[in-house]
């Protein structure tokens, strides 16, 4: 019997349905405006039509180049930017931030998961205990911390902060770890494999989906960030945060669609990889493991 | 027995070869773990118990040292609450945020997530759409939807009735206007998370209790509310939970349509804290920090029985899996 939504409850379904339909149309109009509007002439935009799109043969391609340069300004340390800094910066604060993240949990998680010592227990109940107690305003605390470790305002501070396994990604991977039988172990150890061949060589494979899934979901959060990235460093921008200033703040990006454009150069990437990968990411990664 | 001294020889190389056995794996899970307990260590106990001291200390400007100040923060920061209007309009704005969210967002996500849990029509689609908000940054919404706001709308009224007006993000002498659409934009764009993750966890019941549920001949209205949200209740407990948290932490999108530029009367507790944090800049940062790890510290005193409480309660109450 397929699991489908009982349609004599006409009234639910067309409710829902209807609400759906204008949620995803709100988001379909916004982007899709967005996108179209960052090809028109800022002539165009304020004088002709600021809705509909500008015909094709008058789209002002030059815009994203305009853009490009606008993401260019001084730092608060009187330094200059640019957008190619900003796109290493981000790499580096998304990828190397979000395998800090994975690893750290998928290593800790495998010890408490398959190793049967007391501290193992003491480590699961730290984790429900931090993800049940919620800790308010522990940022300046942190900020000291990393101006006295030397991490403030640099790369390696945030990779530092996001070797954490203190996240709810460490009850997936517990998850997933003891859903793996202990034969695979057994059989290893047999064979003579050490503790670090049978973890490397035969259980991180099993979990590979969810370690990928897990590393592409944190990829595209620590991209979209704007915040944490500015306040670990501030000097150095990332995409996300130069957006912010773009539309705040620079006179080079004055026009709505140059603005839209800075917001495209962010957006598309993310979107691309969002497509090609948008099974694995909205599979359900669940208690038991991956879903997809 | 037989035993032969051959026998016993034989057992005490195996008991070393186990004892051998069982050692490598101890160094080996401590050496997995030290690294990142050191880290634990290092960045939540370490730093949350600097939190607490430095709640009570004060920096000396002049002499550039730390000394102890008693429970001088928190009074300024309960001062605060009477005298800096962002900190006294920080609870007004955060209360409402709380009950919207949970009004607008929290609840009625449970209906919309049956709807995509039982594969609705158009459901697939709907998914990805729900997850945009996740894929895209919340500054480009933000930009999107402040220059519609700020910069279409008013042409647009402005071309209908002649009447040029401000743009409503930008018009600081309409609070309320602004309020409301900061509010809007949030739940809208928070919405689609709730969604998943309740589905996520209604993807999780076994179709067979379904399945006999729809043998008896249950409507899906009973479904939902007699099966499916007993089994994901410990989801709702959380969210819950989350959503308390929430009160204290959610900045209601200003930062990502205002910078640190909001107006006082728009802050909530969340964003006070972060630009607060964030944006003190040259030295003036020291001497605010203490401050506002008291007004952290006040808050966690709050939010922890709160939140507890309300775990407790609702696990009491609500509805059981059996």
């Amino acid at each position: 019997m397929k699991n489908k939504l009982d349609r004599k409850n006409g009234l639910f379904y067309w409710t829902i349905g209807t609400i759906l339909v204008l949620y995803a149309l709100i988001i379909v109009v916004f982007l899709v405006w967005a996108f179209l509007t960052s090809f028109k002439d800022k002539f165009y935009f304020y004088n002709v039509d600021m809705i509909v799109p500008a015909p094709f043969k008058d789209w002002a391609w030059n815009n994203y180049l305009i853009a490009w340069e606008g993401f260019a300004y001084t730092m608060q340390n009187g330094q200059k930017t640019n957008a190619l800094t900003q796109v290493y910066n981000t790499i580096v604060y998304a990828l190397g931030g979000a395998m800090m993240h994975t690893i750290a949990t998928c290593m800790v998680a495998y010890i408490v998961a398959k190793y049967k010592y007391w501290f193992c227990e003491v480590v699961y109940v730290f984790v429900i205990f931090a993800m049940v107690i919620p800790i308010i305003g522990s940022a300046p605390a942190t900020l000291v911390l990393l101006r006295s470790l030397g991490l403030y305002d640099n790369l390696a501070g945030p990779l530092v902060t996001n070797f954490s396994f203190v996240n709810m990604h460490f009850l997936i991977f517990y998850a997933a770890f003891k859903g793996i039988s202990n034969e695979y172990t057994e059989a290893a150890t047999i064979d003579g494999a050490g503790e670090l061949t049978i973890f490397v060589r035969v259980i991180l494979p099993l979990v590979m989906p969810v370690f990928s899934t897990i590393v592409l979901i944190q990829v595209i959060a620590m991209w979209n960030d704007f915040q944490f990235a500015f306040m670990y460093m501030p000097n150095h921008p990332t995409l996300a945060y130069s957006v912010l200033y773009v539309m705040k703040r620079s006179p080079k990006t004055d026009s709505v669609p140059l603005k839209f454009a800075c917001g495209m150069i962010l957006a598309l990437p993310i979107l691309f990889v969002f497509i090609i990968f948008r099974n694995k990411i909205m599979g359900n990664v669940t208690m038991g493991g991956v879903k997809e | 027995m037989g035993w032969t001294v051959f026998d016993l020889g034989v057992n005490k190389v195996k008991k070393a070869e186990l004892q051998s056995y069982k050692n490598k794996r101890l160094i080996f899970a401590i050496c997995m773990l030290a690294i990142p307990l050191l880290q634990v260590a290092v960045f939540y106990f370490y730093v949350n118990f600097s939190s607490i001291l430095l709640a009570f200390r004060k920096y000396d400007v002049i002499n550039s040292t730390y000394s102890f100040a008693e429970f001088k923060n928190f009074a300024s920061v309960i001062d605060k609450f009477k005298t800096d209007l962002a900190l006294s309009k920080s609870l007004y704005n955060s209360l409402i945020l709380f009950i919207v969210m949970i009004s607008f967002g929290s609840f009625p996500a449970i209906l919309f997530s049956y709807y995509i849990y039982k594969k609705g029509f158009l459901s697939g689609i709907f998914k990805v759409f729900l997850y945009a908000p996740n894929i895209i940054s919340g500054v480009v919404f933000a930009m999107i939807f402040s220059n519609f706001v700020d910069v279409v709308v008013p042409e647009l009224i402005f071309r209908k009735t002649g009447v040029f007006g401000e743009g409503w993000l930008a018009d600081i002498s309409n609070i309320s206007r602004i309020r409301v659409l900061c509010m809007s934009f949030t739940v809208f764009f928070s919405f689609g998370t709730h969604v998943l993750l309740y589905s996520g966890a209604m993807s999780g019941i076994s179709d067979s209790i379904i399945e006999s549920a729809k043998l008896e001949g249950i409507s899906s209205m009973r479904e939902l509310f007699s099966i499916v949200l007993p089994m994901i209740w410990q989801t709702f407990v959380t969210f819950m939970m989350m959503s308390i948290i929430g009160f204290f932490t959610n900045q209601m999108s200003l930062y990502s349509l205002y910078s640190e530029f909001a107006p006082s009367e728009l802050y909530t507790f969340g964003y006070y804290l972060y630009v607060k944090t964030v944006h003190t800049t040259g030295a003036g940062y020291i001497e605010l920090y203490p401050e506002l790890s008291a007004l952290g510290l006040l808050m966690t005193l709050v939010a922890v029985p709160l939140t507890l409480s309300i775990r407790k309660l609702l696990n009491k109450y609500g509805p059981s899996v059996e």
